[in-house]
């Protein structure tokens, strides 16, 4: 049985691991608010979960998570989308952090979870996962959910120097999931925020479940390593589970389209290796069909691993990851990064030259108030 | 009877009885014992001699007894006849007849300190005295001439049906000598028929609306009462006894409990009339019930002045009360006791999982 520890940083590190402690419970995203009285989580590994947060409001939103696993980092109330300040609230209390993680014993694996964009996870995932890589020798990789275009220049530029900061903290690998790119799901945007938080859950769940289950062709964590080792360190997840009958050549092509990946990516030009993990029942299952379709995606990635669980009763679900070797989505957001770090940068030139104030306060120079 | 000293005849007679011989030619003696006294200090006996176709020539006195012939009086033996009538033979209940006593002394000698004495008459009452010699009555001659005595004149009603002997009067009386003597009347017959009397009857009907419950539940008791008769039933009372397994609950207007027992009191139920009372009572413990009930009332038949207690007693058919739907649970504590310790265990558990995921 591995050991996993999968960490939730910042507000939507958190509400992706409340969702998987959710799903785990049994009943996906359906999974009703009271299971907690009458249900646990069912991991198929020994799997521990930390929530850290500077906003107690945000760890108070937990609903699955257990209250010692939700760390609260004292800092008023969130440090504002500013890293520079979640940096330094990581620094002073670095060692309690650390604390925490070590207190939940030695892993095989970790996952952090967070956004790129926002204040206390994209600050303090880079330097949580530096310390990590300095104490332990076990891989730890992070899931980054990228904002939302429109969200503001502060999270494009927050995006931007955090990803960068996570590729060079020595984290293992970087598996990508963009709000952006899965806005298309509809909805209010609260409905579109927990569906993604869904999502990506449903698909880290599969991903731990399918690490450590008896597969009729394995794939196990070596496995997992030497594809999140390929490529630029960055991956994507893909995902598709029937609800009816379907041929499981189908549900392979299913996950690797726009619609089941979490990240835009052309696959068959992006892609440096996949790993695929189907589940379903044994009918569904057809090994010339799944033959045809690995080997179609390994003539374009490379190599491809591949795992199959069988599971009675089942209709086929397929997951595939995919290592990258390039991202004209992250170029592109990059470019637009840029454009907003060029745009704030200057805008706080004039704030300091103080050209718009001074024109302001001047056209009373030399002036008394008359009662 | 001698002939000289030679003893011709001997016996004994009983009063009425007599004896006769011959003597001398064609001489004739009778002796008659006329009755016997046994009331004084030794016994006496009178006797009748006649003596009849003789010769004077026949007959000489040989001795002349001391105070015998001459000082002898003469004391007869009186003889009352009584008689009682009455105006009418046959009557209804309720009905009045007259009654007359008269007495005639008849025999040989009149009757001196005469009682008579009426007995109480069974199944009529006295309903007035008109005339009744008050004391004793201290002599009535005999004789044709002397008419009867008029003793008592009463009125006596009937109380009851039936064909009834009047008790004889009875008179005690002496004759001159002080000797007593005692009489009986005739005892008339008389018919009495039921005739039109009124009564009361009370018809008590006590139904339940179930005739199996549950412990624990409810049954409602409904007593209709009914006056069938011609009479106001009056201070109608029905005691309702509410067996030990059961408790009486309430009950509707017109019942009240006296001492936890439930009472049904009416002041007048008129003939023809009915009333409905209702009451629940409650299934305490298994077994087979019937609730019984104890009636009283009374009534004027009309005829009498006394009013007229009835009573009675009724009761519902029977109630099987089984075991209620939870008695389970107290037949075995463990029915409790298990669910209970399954309910902490899961307020238990539901509180740490509280205590665990509360933030």
């Amino acid at each position: 049985m591995l050991n996993i520890l999968v960490i939730g940083n910042g507000q939507c590190g958190n509400r992706i691991l409340d969702s998987i402690n959710r799903h785990a419970m049994g009943g996906g995203k359906n999974c009703n608010k009271l299971a907690k009285f009458y249900a646990k989580q069912k991991f198929k590994s020994h799997v521990e979960t930390l929530a850290f947060n500077t906003a107690v409001n945000d760890l108070k939103e937990m609903k699955f998570t257990k209250a010692k696993d939700r760390v609260h980092i004292p800092h008023l109330h969130g440090v504002g989308a500013n890293r520079n300040v979640g940096k330094q609230v990581f620094e002073e209390n670095k060692e309690m952090i650390m604390r925490q993680v070590e207190e939940r014993g030695n892993f095989d694996i970790a996952f952090v979870l967070t956004s790129a964009s926002g204040g206390t996870g994209s600050s303090f995932t880079p330097l949580l996962v530096r310390e990590m890589k300095n104490r332990y020798d076990y891989p730890v990789y992070c899931v980054v959910v990228l904002p939302f275009r429109e969200e503001g220049t502060l999270y494009l530029q927050n995006t931007a120097f955090s990803i960068r900061d996570i590729r060079q903290s020595g984290a293992d690998g970087i598996i990508l999931a963009d709000n952006q790119y899965l806005k298309n799901i509809g909805g209010n945007i609260e409905e579109a925020y927990n569906g993604i938080n869904d999502m990506v859950a449903e698909r880290l769940l599969f991903l731990l479940d399918a690490l450590d289950s008896e597969m009729m062709m394995v794939t196990d964590l070596g496995d997992f390593k030497t594809v999140m080792s390929g490529g630029a360190g960055l991956a994507t997840i893909g995902f598709f589970r029937a609800d009816k009958e379907m041929p499981i050549k189908t549900t392979i092509q299913n996950s690797l389209s726009p619609s089941g990946l979490l990240f835009s990516t052309n696959v068959y030009e992006e892609a440096s290796r996949a790993m695929i993990v189907i589940k379903g029942d044994r009918k569904y299952l057809s090994i010339d069909e799944i033959s045809t379709e690995v080997e179609k995606l390994s003539g374009a990635v490379g190599h491809v691993f591949k795992g199959i669980v069988v599971r009675d009763g089942e209709y086929p679900q397929v997951l595939s990851l995919l290592t990258l070797e390039s991202a004209h989505e992250l170029e592109k957001l990059y470019n637009v990064a840029v454009q907003a770090i060029h745009y704030e940068k200057a805008k706080k030139q004039r704030v300091e030259e103080g050209i718009e104030m001074k024109k302001t306060f001047s056209q009373i120079e030399g002036m008394e108030p008359e009662y | 009877m001698y002939e000289r000293d030679k003893q011709i005849k001997t016996g004994l007679l009983d009063v009425n009885e007599s004896v006769e011989f011959d003597f001398e030619d064609g001489g004739k003696i009778q002796m008659r014992l006329e009755s016997v006294h046994t009331g004084g200090v030794l016994p006496r006996a009178t006797v009748e001699i006649t003596m009849s176709n003789y010769n004077i020539g026949d007959l000489y006195v040989n001795e002349v007894i001391e105070s015998g012939r001459s000082g002898a009086a003469f004391a007869g033996d009186p003889k009352l006849v009584v008689s009682k009538n009455v105006d009418k033979s046959e009557i209804e209940v309720g009905d009045v007849i007259t009654v007359t006593v008269n007495a005639k002394a008849t025999g040989n000698d009149a009757a001196y300190d005469v009682l008579f004495t009426d007995p109480k008459q069974e199944h009529f009452v006295l309903k007035e005295t008109t005339y009744e010699v008050s004391t004793r009555i201290p002599r009535i001659d005999f004789g044709k001439s002397i008419p009867e005595t008029l003793v008592c004149i009463y009125k006596l009603k009937a109380t009851e049906a039936g064909t009834f002997d009047l008790r004889a009067v009875t008179a005690t009386y002496t004759n001159s000598a002080g000797q007593t003597y005692e009489s009986s009347s005739n005892t008339p017959t008389i018919t009495v028929l039921e005739g039109d009397k009124q009564r009361a009857d009370v018809e008590t009907m006590m139904n339940v609306d179930l005739s199996s419950v549950r412990r624990n539940e409810r049954i409602t008791s409904t007593v209709i009462m009914r006056n069938i008769g011609n009479a106001p039933a009056k201070a109608v009372r029905l005691d309702i006894v509410v067996p030990e397994g059961m408790e009486y609950v309430s009950g509707g207007e017109g019942i009240e409990t006296v001492g936890g027992k439930p009472r049904i009191y009416i002041d007048t139920l008129q003939p023809n009339n009915d009333k409905e009372f209702s009451y629940t009572l409650k299934a305490k413990e298994v077994g087979k019930y019937s609730i019984s009930s104890e009636l009283s009332y009374e009534y004027n038949n009309g005829v009498d002045a006394q009013n007229i207690k009835q009573n009675d007693t009724f009761a519902t058919s029977s109630i099987d009360v089984e075991e209620g739907r939870f008695d389970f649970l107290l037949k075995n504590p463990l029915y409790i006791a298990i669910p209970l310790a399954i309910l902490a265990a899961i307020g238990i558990h539901i509180y740490r999982r509280h205590r665990e995921y509360r933030y």
